[in-house]
């Protein structure tokens, strides 16, 4: 059969390519030959796996159950090639019916897929069978020796030959004793006697000295394997052991640890310096460091001031220098942010590099830890534990129990402050006591249901009650019955504006009669500022009482006799002239309903009002009454009245100012007045409102000069002369009087 | 089943009015039709492209991509939107596209297999068009083969700028993509598809001792370059572009076929950057071939395209471009081959691509230098 070109090269590239590596290229790679080459459109490996046969890929198919079942189909188009010994099946399809010459390179082609095959089968045997070598390497002992019941070395099998000291081959044939230390040839000797004797292996433990210091350990197992002959298998437990032992030191550091921070707890000391001493001084031998000192930040946290320092060494205690905390905010906040921040090499610690490096070194302190004392939820400084000597690596453990010392000395620090505020408080109580129980005024505390819960002594030399008498009592059952609402207005009034209040009420006697008193009533609050009760100081004010009472007395006493002159005064001009009479009475009604209606009080218009022409008498009454014009030298006479009203009045003493206000009535805001031509704010607004209320009355009404000219034209008057001749305040008040319809003249 | 196609193009220079266009005459030509291939040169927007083709393409699925030129009638056009669409009782359509194919050709492959086997096509054509510049076409296809195995026909083309090499545009109505394979798989219609090149054997077989993806290192256990040239007679660097060009490599490719492999360049390392990948432990043999052969392969091709069988309803082209460069004025000679014998009134969808895609010879490959043409009934 000769081949043309493209069938040689087609050979050529068949028997000329290599295998790749892995599984999964192994089979793409065929599948492109096979594809490419041979016109190949289905493709399946299957290699013999134990009874079954494993598809190592397909292609072709969609999926590899489809390449099963074709993997049976055998027709002009497929091609199946067993590998020899059956170890694995070629499935190759084409799309047209198999030729000859196909089958020839297919044969050629399935022959190379069952090298690579039989090769990928082999590696992955040899693949198995180092793994299974790798476990039973690793399984076997560090060392393993047949020794014979005289202690001779038989044969040795070394992992490393280290444990033995020397080769293997210098120490078979030598005897036990010669090559190890005597104790441990002895523990060999008698273990091997043993194993022999009872046929059961014997296992102890020993150890030797290495080159580079120290000790290694071993566990050596003894198995009979003949009459007179052993085989040992020897361990290496070293790490082992020493992970035990770091284990046991862990433990034992642990308890010790508890141990002392139980101890701090304990601590019972009269003063703040003596507990942080005892703290110190106990933690330095727990946590075996040279230092340890308390560091609380001053207020401005720029500084921090050494509250107690312990120096192991020298046994000594000291305090009171400062460090600068502001330079170093890295490593503050470190410790802030931390339980405790531990420095195995502080020349390596950038953190403090600044946070006296120096002083450090200077000390030989080599690793510290230092963690946070907090105070009311705040950083109040730090605790440090310094090391000096070695470097040291700080266990969890250690820093745990730095941390747990820091919280301690913030209990302590919280003790004693809440111990010198119990003091304070109980001096500021004792005080307050003093002063309560030594003051003339009553103090008393009522709860919300209004029930005393606390009476001062003073109740008893007031009010003639033992001071456990009122304990429990309702309060309001000592108050008069007509002032209890008061009482409770006051009370109200403090709760709703928190603002304390001040009643004056009659307060019942321990012999059944009412005092007097004045009440400040205060609230007393608790932390959420709900109201807990009320405090009352409490005054006894009877005295002061009566004294008010007479004078009340006197002054409407006084107020009688001035309305008495007044009404006298009246009266006389009322004889003399009684136009003016009715006048002066009608004024002094409407100019009191005026001031009314400003809000200005009443009662001296009223009677300034009534009496505002009393100079008139002075006026001879033919003037008076006279009809029709008067002489220019009459009304001269008439304008004098305000005048001579002003020095009659004057030199009595009013508690108004009367004579001024009856002086002024007739002047007029722009000065166009008289007697003395006052302008605004110069005359008294009482006389404003005497003015209008004359000028209205005076309009409105009949003289013997004129008929009256009525209300309308009269208001039409002011309202003119608003402003000009008269005060508008006064003006629009008059005009409301009127208005309101209740107002007659 | 009677098949329903159209092919529509223009040259206009709005993209928008190109789509509507193009696609508007094959849509009208297809009565609607199912799905829709749309081709369109690197002188688009393809964003532009990608928006109107959705709107054009009303609800048929859409499959498209950015190529080096069209063949429309005799000519080429480098600036142009062309558009075939089919349909007709019976057809089945189903889009899918396959993404990053230059870094997981295998992952993507896998992915376009699996969403074609979801849409419960059990048989059919598939027209892919993945990006041409991807380094690894080949493994797309053999995992995509790999799952659904002989009974889908492979056919299409890969797809790229006007040798820019810049960057390449795939889509399906998902949406518009980079270093992707846009992919039609169509049942329901009879597909015919045959390829050739026209290429032929030309000294000893060289085996590629260390190639990766496009890049062969060794040939024969020498650097690649120093054999290539030693191959073809000795030829100095500086004429390597031109030369290859003229002597491609062949690799065999059963029942005395081979696929063709084109050399883009030479490395500095001495190295040769192919069109396509060659894979490593494959023997090759330098390629050459003539104008003549070229066309008459061409003629043969399109003869076999149509042999035996009434008129097409449709024909698509797809021509490497590097036939396009090596024939230069030539090329309308073999556009003129296979015109007479597709008959010129076939509706003809004519594209230049990277590489072309063709199960005929068993699986599919990935072809450079050849022409393909795909008849359907």
């Amino acid at each position: 059969m000769a081949y043309d070109i493209y069938e040689l090269v087609t050979l050529y590239e068949i028997t000329c390519y290599n295998l790749p590596d892995g599984k999964e290229d192994f089979f793409a790679e065929l599948t492109e030959k096979a594809a490419r080459l041979l016109g190949v459109c289905r493709m399946a490996l299957f290699l013999k796996k134990g009874e079954t046969m494993e598809c190592l890929g397909y292609w072709g198919f969609k999926n590899e159950r489809k390449a099963l079942e074709y993997f049976q189909k055998q027709d002009q188009k497929t091609f199946t090639y067993s590998f020899a010994g059956g170890t694995g099946i070629l499935y190759m399809e084409k799309q047209d019916p198999l030729t000859a010459r196909d089958k020839k390179l297919y044969g050629i082609f399935a022959r190379r897929v069952e090298d690579f095959a039989r090769k990928i089968v082999a590696e992955k045997d040899l693949r198995k069978m180092e793994e299974r070598n790798r476990s039973i390497v690793e399984a076997i002992p560090d060392l393993l020796f047949r020794c014979r019941v005289d202690g001779t070395y038989l044969d040795i099998c070394c992992k490393d030959e280290l444990i033995l000291h020397s080769p293997p081959d210098k120490v078979t044939g030598k005897k036990i004793k010669d090559v190890l230390p005597g104790e441990v040839a002895r523990l060999f000797n008698l273990n091997m006697r043993k194993a022999l004797r009872n046929g059961r292996p014997k296992a102890f433990e020993y150890s030797l000295p290495v080159p580079d210091g120290g000790n290694r350990y071993f566990e050596a197992r003894l198995v009979r394997s003949g009459d007179d002959e052993v085989i040992a298998f020897i361990r290496d437990i070293t790490d082992l052991k020493l992970a035990e032992a770091e284990r046991n030191r862990s433990v034992e550091q642990k308890i010790r640890f508890q141990a002392t921070l139980l101890e701090l707890a304990r601590l019972k000391k009269d003063t703040l310096e003596e507990a942080l001493r005892s703290i110190t001084e106990i933690c330095a031998l727990a946590l075996e460091v040279e230092r340890v000192g308390i560091w609380l930040f001053r207020e401005s946290c720029e500084e921090a001031r050494c509250a107690e320092l312990y120096i192991r060494s020298e046994n000594k205690h000291t305090n009171g220098h400062t460090i600068r905390l502001k330079a170093h905010p890295a490593y503050c906040r470190a410790v802030e942010n931390s339980r405790a921040v531990a420095v195995d090499d502080v020349a390596g610690e950038r953190r403090i590099e600044k946070f006296g490096q120096k002083q450090l070194d200077s000390l030989g302190v080599v690793s510290l830890i230092d963690a946070p004392i907090w105070l009311c939820g705040e950083m109040a400084g730090m605790i440090g534990f310094e090391h000096t000597g070695e470097k040291r690596k700080w266990t969890e453990e250690e820093q745990q129990f730095a941390a747990s010392v820091a919280e301690t000395v913030s209990l302590t620090l919280e003790t004693f402050a809440r111990k010198k505020d119990r003091e304070i408080l109980e001096k500021r109580e004792k005080r307050l006591r003093l002063i309560t129980e030594n003051m003339l005024d009553m103090v008393s505390e009522v709860d919300t249901k209004g029930l005393f819960s606390y009476t001062s002594p003073t109740y008893t030399r007031v009010l003639g009650y033992k001071p456990r008498e009122l304990m429990g009592k309702p309060f309001y059952h000592l108050v008069h019955p007509e002032d209890r609402k008061k009482i409770s207005d006051a009370v109200e009034d403090a709760i709703n504006t928190r603002v304390p209040g001040r009643v004056e009420y009659r307060h019942r006697h321990a012999n059944g009669g009412y005092l007097w008193v004045e009440t400040a009533v205060n609230l007393i609050t608790d932390n959420n500022n709900n109201i807990a009760g009320v405090v009352l100081g409490t005054r006894d004010i009877t005295e002061r009482k009566t004294a008010e009472e007479e004078l009340k007395n006197t002054v409407l006493r006084l107020r009688l006799t001035i309305a008495g002159i007044i009404r006298a005064m009246e009266k006389t001009v009322e004889i003399r002239d009684p136009y003016t009479a009715g006048h002066q009475q009608r004024v002094s009604e409407l100019a009191t309903a005026i001031a009314r209606e400003m809000g200005i009080p009443e009662e001296g218009i009223r009677l300034a009002a009534s009496i505002h022409d009393l100079g008139k008498i002075t006026v001879p009454a033919e003037i008076l009454a006279k009809p029709g014009k008067i002489s220019d030298m009459e009304i001269s006479l008439i304008r004098m009245h305000p005048t001579v009203g002003y020095d009659i009045l004057n030199k009595i003493d009013f508690p108004w100012p009367i004579a001024t206000i009856v002086h002024q009535h007739h002047e007029r805001l722009d000065g166009s007045g008289y007697p003395c031509g006052l302008k605004g704010e110069e005359i008294l607004p009482e006389a404003r409102i005497l003015g209008v209320a004359d000028v209205v009355e005076a309009m409105a009404s009949h003289r013997p000069y004129r008929p009256a000219l009525g209300l309308k034209q009269a208001l039409q008057e002011i309202v003119a002369g608003s402003g000009t001749l008269y005060d508008p305040q006064v003006v629009k008040a008059c005009l409301a009087v009127f208005d309101k319809n209740d107002f007659w003249l | 089943m009677k098949m329903l196609a159209g092919v529509g193009n223009s040259e206009s220079a709005s993209a928008g009015k190109a789509v509507f266009a193009a696609l508007g005459q094959a849509r009208e030509q297809a009565n609607g039709g199912s799905v829709s291939f749309v081709f369109f040169t690197d002188s688009y927007d393809p964003l532009e492209i990608f928006h109107s083709v959705k709107k054009a393409a009303g609800h048929t699925r859409v499959v498209g991509a950015c190529v080096p030129g069209l063949i429309v009638g005799d000519r080429v056009l480098t600036h142009g939107v062309s558009a075939c669409v089919l349909g007709g009782e019976g057809m089945e359509a189903v889009t899918c596209l396959g993404e990053s194919i230059s870094h997981e050709p295998d992952r993507s492959g896998r992915s376009i297999a699996a969403d074609i086997k979801a849409s419960g096509l059990e048989q059919g054509t598939l027209f892919i068009f993945p990006d041409g510049f991807g380094s690894n076409v080949s493994k797309l296809l053999r995992s995509m083969y790999g799952l659904l195995g002989p009974d889908y026909t492979f056919a299409g083309g890969g797809t790229g700028d006007n040798l820019r090499f810049c960057r390449t545009y795939q889509f399906s109505e998902r949406g518009l993509f980079s270093d992707a394979a846009a992919v039609a798989a169509i049942a329901g219609a009879r597909f015919r598809q045959e390829i050739g090149h026209g290429w032929r054997p030309s000294g000893q077989p060289m085996i590629v001792t260390r190639a990766e993806g496009k890049r062969v290192f060794e040939l024969d256990g020498m650097r690649a370059y120093e054999r290539y040239a030693e191959a073809a007679g000795g030829i100095a660097r500086e004429q390597f572009a031109y030369y290859g060009m003229k002597f491609p490599l062949g690799v065999p490719c059963g029942n005395g076929n081979y696929l063709i492999r084109d050399p883009l360049r030479v490395e500095e390392d001495g190295s040769i950057t192919f069109v396509t990948e060659v894979p490593s432990n494959t023997a090759v043999v330098l390629m050459e071939s003539d104008t003549d052969s070229l066309i008459e392969t061409a003629g043969k091709v399109a003869a076999r395209a149509v042999a035996g069988r009434e008129k097409p309803k449709l024909a698509m082209v797809f021509s490497c471009i590097s036939r396009y460069l090596l024939l230069g004025g030539d090329f309308g000679k073999e556009v003129d081959a296979i015109n007479k014998c597709l008959g010129r009134d076939v509706p003809c969808l004519g594209v230049l691509t990277f590489g072309e895609i063709s199960s005929s010879y068993g699986s599919p490959f990935f072809h450079n230098k050849t022409l393909s043409v795909v008849t359907g009934w």
